[in-house]
Formats: structure tokens, C-alpha cells, sequence
């Protein structure tokens, strides 16, 4: 509420050596995808947390995202302690940034968020390329049981192995029907 | 002075209770009571963990010992058990891919459009003029999808609308110059046949489509005959609601609801048995009980649902109580006409179908259970003498006499897991009691099914308690409307979903579905359970058939304690001018412990005073 003239939006503050990163291109189409407006803000504090929650204070949607060091991800909501932000994920691929900053529109909007993904979902790959991994099938399921054990948050996974095998399982019932 | 103990062995749990008895005065204090989950099936010996346990936490209050009592007092449990089954009767089966009804978050575009399916790189090979729905895959990005678009329009090509399978569709519309319909999140793009008609449908934020989801609509933009209008009204249907949809028109393509064999019931009753099919509903099986009153036995075709689960109730019982399978009985069933959201079968976007189904609760009653060995071991167990005292029903309307503001002739509703038990006492107090198919479990599974949310812990929880919607992250509004708001911020997986209010937690529900989809799915559930089964067991108990001959109803056991079945039963029974309400035992308990109660005040009566029919 600091400016009336100021319209509606979510504020995005970058720390300085981020302000080419195409990441930040991506939280701007994720919010951009939800249809909410943002603004990018030139701020600076000493750390990440300070800089989202000083975002978030001149948002008038009282929301902010912060992107800087390791590729931390911040989403901040004005009423929020500065360092207690509502969600803080350190991410390396585009379209997880994207994903969080659908968030943070879900977060003006009040609907639920989304899960995070770890990598782009085999559904967005197109048949031929699901097929085409077939064959490396059993040692993907090796790294990927292998990662499961390295890393609790790789829960997420498991469905999809499972989700992918029920349709490739389908797919080949179909060619088999069809031969 | 005399200690004597009630214990009451019911479906879920065992509840203690412990009277001082002064034998001159004729009076019984009642000084403790316990309660614990009943161990293994009513009726075994496997009771008797949670009788000890039970009897345990209610010693411990008061400080008694096993060697101060006199005389422990354990009901003739009604040898009745419950179980609960699900049938789906149609299913939509797309033959060849022809819709995609889901209802994406963010859909791009306002408007109809119409043209041809045809692969965004496949572009260049068409001609000014031609009418497209551009078919976008998750390997394009969004920009370079918009500026092939916008180029295409630029050279005369018509594209009308477009389906992108990766959440996009805002940012490309916003990058095009002319208006289209975009839909997204499309998982199975590879699967839309191409070079097909297709129409594309979003409405405006916050509306809904209405040429899509009319069969007239989709006539018109296909121009079907009326025999092929027929076969798209199922898709019509299944779009209503929706904020966007895509129909794609193959010749050979169809959308069928289909008819499921669901198997047959065979109702047995004394003049006659009665054949009807699982398909025919809820109301048509329920008539047909009603027909054959009393009812003998119950056999369902096997080989279906129906039939696996009234076998399994049968086996059940014959190994509880150790009888021959043939003697076991299903004495009743409890229909209820439900819809169940199933996956369309050959769907492209995992786009559901709200299908018919009957949900079933079934009931069996056999002579006796083996109630003298459970007997036998407490007793060994606690060396206290155990008597079998007095029947069931007859015990708890003692004790359901105790609630304040009660006289005869008086009804009770025994609400429980598995079965709805109901009892009459008249004035001269003969008892009339009645069992029947379909209680507390049976609510959770049409919640369950109803809401597609595959959890039965979960329906269980949203059954009991009220719900609310976190609307910020420091406030959230109840289901009545009035908001309650929080010192620390509540977890991100809470915001903006239903969650379910229990004692100290809050539960999100992990669907779509909004606060009041859910809450009235829970009220229809136990309306179509409770209040349903609290009037056929009173027009079956009370001897005059007339629901108005009687004053009072009390209810009672778990199921009377919900937060609102007793008043969902209440508005009911009132229409007949009959008082209903939630026991209070001894003025203290609540609707619990009726049982324990009656056994521990029916020590002082000659047994036989309130007497079976």
C-alpha cells in the first residue's frame, strides 16, 4: 500500500548476478500463465530473506518472489516474518521456476498450490520419445530407485515410474493387438 | 456392598461399566466406566484384550482392584455383523478418441473455434484458407508456438483454435494477434487424431461452456443427423460444468455409456423369493426387500461384486462363531443409489464420467455366538465370576431408560459401525427388537466412492468431523461461514484447500471438489444411511406398523455421537410428532454406555422382568 498509483502486483526481486538468469524469465511466465501482473523491483538487502520480505511489503497483492544465491527460490507474503517466508526451494531447471511462480499466483488467488517437480514429466515427452527410452528402462529404474534412497523428496518419482510403466504397459499391449 | 461390573462387547468398541450396589436400600451408585476398541470380531476370544483393557482404565480411576469385585456381567451379544460393497452399473468408454471434457486451471482464449487437427510443425504444408486446430506438443515452446501461429494468420491460413499439452496456454495466447480458444494440459496429445474436425470451447473466466455441452450445440457444428445427436449426448453430458472442452469428431469414433452386468440378487423370504439386478438401483432392490419382509436369506450372483461380498460376510460369521457356511443367513440389505467419478476409458487428459453405482450394506445373524468361552476366560483371567446376563437389546434400553426426560413405551436407535439395531419396550414392558444392513462404515464408503478420493481413513475422518476452507494463510472460514484466524501462518499444503477440522489437526482433502460439494456429499451419506434405516426400523418394530404410536426415540451407540446424525434423524422422526434425540445415559454419558449400564442396573431385577418377544 505504499504507492495507490501503484497497480496490483506480484513483485519479483533478483539478487544483482541474477538479473540475466533466464530463471527469472520463467517466474515471469509462470505468473504471466495464472494471469497476474508482476513487477520486477530494484532492491537491495543483505540477504535473500530481507529482500523478498521488503518486495512482499511493497507488493499491494502482499506478495513477492526473490531469486539469488544457488538458485533460491523465494515466495513471501507481507504478513510473514522476514525470515519464515511461505516457501524457500533452491531449483535447477526452468520449469520448476515456473512452477513456483504459479504459486505464488495461487497464493493471491487462494487455490491450492502445486507440487514441485524434480524433472519435467515424462507426459510432456512425446511417445516416440517415451518409447525410445524404453530400452534404458531397467537401468533408469536403477538410478532412480538408487536416487530414492539418496534423497527422501524423490517420493514424487515412484508415481511417475508407475504411472509411465501402466501407459507404456498399454502402449505395447496396443502394438502387440495391432500386429 | 457389592461391586458388580458391565461389559459390553459391541462391533467397535467395549465399553466397562462399574456399580456399587447396596443391597437393603435397593439402589446402585455407579462409580466408573471404561472404554476401549473392541479386539478381533465381536463375539470371539479375542474380545477379551479389549475387555481387560477396558475394565483396566476403568478400575484405575477409582482405584479398585480385580479382587474387589463381585461379579462381572457380560451382554448376550447379538451375533450380528455388517459389511459394505460398491457395484458401478455404466461406464463411458470412448471407442475412438473423440473428446477432451478436463477442465484445465488456466485455459488461454475466449470463443468457439472450429477447423481441422493438424501438428503446429505440419503448418507449412497447408494452404490460405484452410481451418485448423493447431495441435500443440510439450516439446514446443510456447513462443516459438505463438509466432508460428501468428505467422500461419499472416499468410492466410484460418487457425481457429488450438491444444497445447504443457500448462501454456495463456502465455501463448497472450502472444498471438488475433483471439483464439486454447486449451492445455492435454497428457496425451500424440493420442488426437489428426486431420479430424474439431471444435474448441473455452468461456469466460468464471462462466461456463454452452455449445460443447449442448447435443444441439455439437449437432450443429458437425452437422449430425438425429441418430448420431443420440450417440454424442453422453459427451454433451459429461461437459457440463466445464470452463473449456474439445471435441474431436472421427467417423468411426463414438462415446458410449455402457451398461455394466452387475449381477443379480436373490432375496429369500418365508411366502417367496424376489429376483432383481443390481442394475435396476437402489429404490427397486429396496422395494423388493420390503416385499419379502421378513427376510430369510439373501444369495448374490457370483462372480460379481454383489455376490463376492455376501459370500465374504457369510464366511466371516461361519468362522466366528463356527458354524456351517450353510447356516448363515443374510437377514438384510441396505441399498444406496450413488455416483462414483471413474476415469473415461480412452480419455486423452485422464477426464472422468460421474458413473451410476449402488452401494451395498449387508447384515447376518446367526443363533448364538460363543459367548460362554469369552466368559470362561475372563473369568480364569480375572477371578471374578462371570455370568451371561440378559439379552442385548433388552439391556440397553435399561440403560437407555436412564437419560433424563425418558418413559415408556420408548424406542431406541443403536447406531453403530456395522449395523443399525433398534428396540422397542412397551408399557408393559414387552421388548421388540429389529437388525438392520447399514451403518457408520457404510456413510464412509459412499463418501469414499462419492467423492473419488480412494481413502477410506480419510472418508472415515470426513465423516466425523465438520470441515473449513483455509482462505489465507492466517484465517480460515468454517462451514457455516464465520472465520477463525490463527497467530503463526498455517503450512503451504493447507492453503486454499477444504481441510477437515479434527480435535488438534487440520487435514487437507487432496481434491478439487469445493467445501460444500464435500459437505453435502457427507449430509446425503448419512441421510441415505441413517435416516433412512431410523424409519424402516421403526416401522418394523413398532407392532402397529404406525411410526406415530410411539413418543420417544433415544439414540445411541458411536454413531449418535456424530455432530450430525442425531439432528439429521431428529428432523425427520419429528414430522411424526415423535421426540428424538441423543441418549444421556445416566445423565453423564452421553449415548455410550447404555449396554454397560443396563447389565450393572438389571443385577437388582428378577431376569425376566423386561422380557424377549
Amino acid at each position: 500500500m505504499s504507492n495507490n498509483r501503484e497497480k496490483p502486483a506480484v513483485y519479483i526481486a533478483v539478487e544483482d548476478n541474477y538479473k540475466n538468469s533466464s530463471l527469472l524469465n520463467y517466474l515471469g511466465y509462470g505468473l504471466e500463465e495464472e494471469g497476474i501482473p508482476f513487477k520486477m523491483v530494484n532492491d537491495s538487502a543483505q540477504d535473500l530473506y530481507s529482500l523478498a520480505h521488503q518486495a512482499a511489503q511493497a507488493s499491494r497483492l502482499n506478495v513477492s518472489l526473490a531469486l539469488g544465491e544457488n538458485n533460491k527460490v523465494i515466495i513471501h507474503h507481507k504478513k510473514l516474518e522476514p525470515d519464515n517466508p511461505f516457501f524457500e526451494k533452491e531449483i535447477s531447471k526452468e520449469f520448476q521456476a515456473k512452477a513456483i511462480a504459479s504459486n505464488a499466483a495461487r497464493l493471491v488467488k487462494g487455490i491450492p498450490i502445486k507440487e514441485i517437480p524434480l524433472k519435467l514429466d515424462h507426459k510432456n515427452k512425446s511417445v516416440s520419445g517415451i518409447l525410445s527410452d524404453l530400452d534404458n528402462v531397467n537401468s533408469d529404474n536403477e538410478t532412480l530407485k538408487n536416487k530414492q534412497i539418496s534423497n527422501p523428496e524423490k517420493q514424487l518419482d515412484n508415481k511417475e515410474i508407475e504411472e509411465i510403466t501402466d501407459y507404456i504397459y498399454q502402449k505395447l499391449k496396443n502394438i502387440a493387438k495391432s500386429q | 456392598m457389592e461391586y458388580i461390573v458391565g461389559v459390553d462387547v459391541g462391533n467397535s468398541t467395549t465399553e466397562v461399566a462399574v456399580g456399587k450396589v447396596n443391597k437393603e436400600e435397593e439402589n446402585i451408585e455407579f462409580i466408573t466406566d471404561g472404554i476401549y476398541k473392541t479386539t478381533g470380531f465381536k463375539g470371539t476370544v479375542d474380545n477379551i484384550e479389549g475387555i481387560i483393557n477396558s475394565l483396566d482404565s476403568a478400575l484405575k480411576k477409582v482405584d479398585l482392584k480385580y479382587e474387589d469385585l463381585d461379579l462381572i456381567r457380560i451382554n448376550e451379544a447379538t451375533p450380528v455383523i455388517g459389511d459394505v460393497a460398491m457395484e458401478t452399473i455404466t461406464e463411458t468408454v470412448i471407442t475412438e478418441s473423440t473428446m477432451i471434457g478436463h477442465d484445465p486451471w488456466t485455459p488461454g482464449g475466449i470463443g468457439l473455434g472450429v477447423g481441422y487437427t493438424t501438428k503446429i510443425e505440419n503448418i507449412p504444408d497447408c494452404s490460405p484458407g484452410d481451418e485448423l486446430i493447431i495441435i500443440i506438443p510439450g516439446d514446443v515452446d510456447f513462443a516459438n508456438a505463438a509466432e508460428l501461429i501468428n505467422k500461419a494468420v499472416e499468410s492466410g491460413i484460418k487457425v481457429n483454435g488450438a491444444v497445447a499439452q504443457k500448462d501454456d496456454a495463456v502465455l501463448i495466447v497472450n502472444r498471438l494477434n488475433e483471439n483464439i480458444p486454447v486449451i492445455d494440459e492435454v497428457k496425451y496429445i500424440d493420442k488426437i487424431p489428426l486431420n479430424k474436425k474439431a471444435a474448441v470451447e473455452v468461456a469466460r473466466p468464471g462462466g461456463t461452456i454452452n455449445k460443447l455441452s449442448d447435443p444441439y450445440g455439437i449437432a450443429t457444428i458437425f452437422e449430425l443427423d438425429s441418430e448420431d445427436t443420440k450417440h454424442i449426448f453422453p459427451v454433451a453430458r459429461s461437459l457440463i460444468g466445464n470452463r473449456s472442452a474439445v471435441v474431436i469428431r472421427t467417423p468411426e469414433g463414438d462415446v458410449e455409456e455402457r451398461k455394466i452386468p452387475a449381477g443379480k440378487l436373490v432375496i429369500f423370504g418365508d411366502k417367496g423369493k424376489s429376483e432383481i439386478s443390481v442394475d435396476a438401483g437402489a429404490e427397486k432392490i429396496m422395494d423388493s426387500v420390503e416385499k419379502i419382509q421378513p427376510v430369510k436369506d439373501v444369495k448374490g450372483e457370483s462372480g460379481t461384486n454383489v455376490g463376492g461380498m455376501l459370500d465374504r460376510v457369510k464366511e466371516t460369521m461361519s468362522q466366528v462363531t463356527d458354524q456351517n457356511l450353510s447356516k448363515i443367513m443374510i437377514k438384510d440389505i441396505l441399498a444406496v443409489n450413488t455416483f462414483v467419478p471413474q476415469k473415461v476409458k480412452g480419455g486423452l487428459a485422464e477426464e472422468h464420467a460421474m458413473e451410476n453405482a449402488v452401494g451395498l450394506a449387508a447384515m447376518v445373524k446367526t443363533s448364538q455366538l460363543p459367548m460362554q468361552k469369552i466368559a470362561d476366560k475372563l473369568q480364569q483371567k480375572t477371578k471374578v465370576k462371570v455370568v451371561i446376563a440378559g439379552v442385548e437389546a433388552n439391556m440397553a434400553i435399561r440403560g437407555a431408560l436412564t437419560t433424563p426426560g425418558t418413559d415408556k413405551p420408548l424406542v431406541i436407535l443403536d447406531m453403530g459401525g456395522g449395523s443399525t439395531d433398534a428396540a422397542m419396550v412397551t408399557t408393559k414392558d414387552k421388548v421388540y427388537s429389529t437388525h438392520l444392513a447399514g451403518a457408520g462404515d457404510m456413510v464412509s464408503l459412499l463418501i469414499n466412492i462419492e467423492l473419488g478420493i480412494d481413502d477410506l481413513k480419510l472418508a472415515e475422518l470426513i465423516k466425523k468431523y465438520p470441515l473449513a476452507k483455509v482462505e489465507s494463510i492466517f484465517h480460515i472460514r468454517h462451514e457455516d461461514g464465520s472465520v477463525k484466524f490463527f497467530d503463526e501462518p498455517l503450512a503451504p499444503k493447507l492453503f486454499g484447500r477444504v481441510v477437515i477440522l479434527t480435535e488438534n489437526d487440520m487435514i487437507p482433502i487432496p481434491t478439487k471438489h469445493s467445501l460444500d460439494k464435500i459437505s453435502q456429499a457427507r449430509r446425503e451419506a448419512k441421510n441415505d444411511v441413517f435416516v433412512r434405516n431410523s424409519e424402516r426400523a421403526l416401522k418394523r418394530i413398532i407392532p402397529t406398523g404406525n411410526i406415530r404410536d410411539i413418543d420417544f426415540v433415544v439414540m445411541v451407540g458411536g454413531s449418535a455421537i456424530d455432530f450430525e446424525i442425531p439432528t439429521l434423524i431428529s428432523n425427520r422422526l419429528s414430522e411424526y410428532g415423535v421426540v428424538a434425540g441423543r441418549g444421556n445415559i445416566r445423565a453423564i454419558m452421553g449415548p455410550r454406555n447404555a449396554v454397560a449400564t443396563g447389565l450393572v442396573l438389571s443385577y437388582l431385577d428378577a431376569e425376566g422382568s423386561v422380557e424377549n418377544e
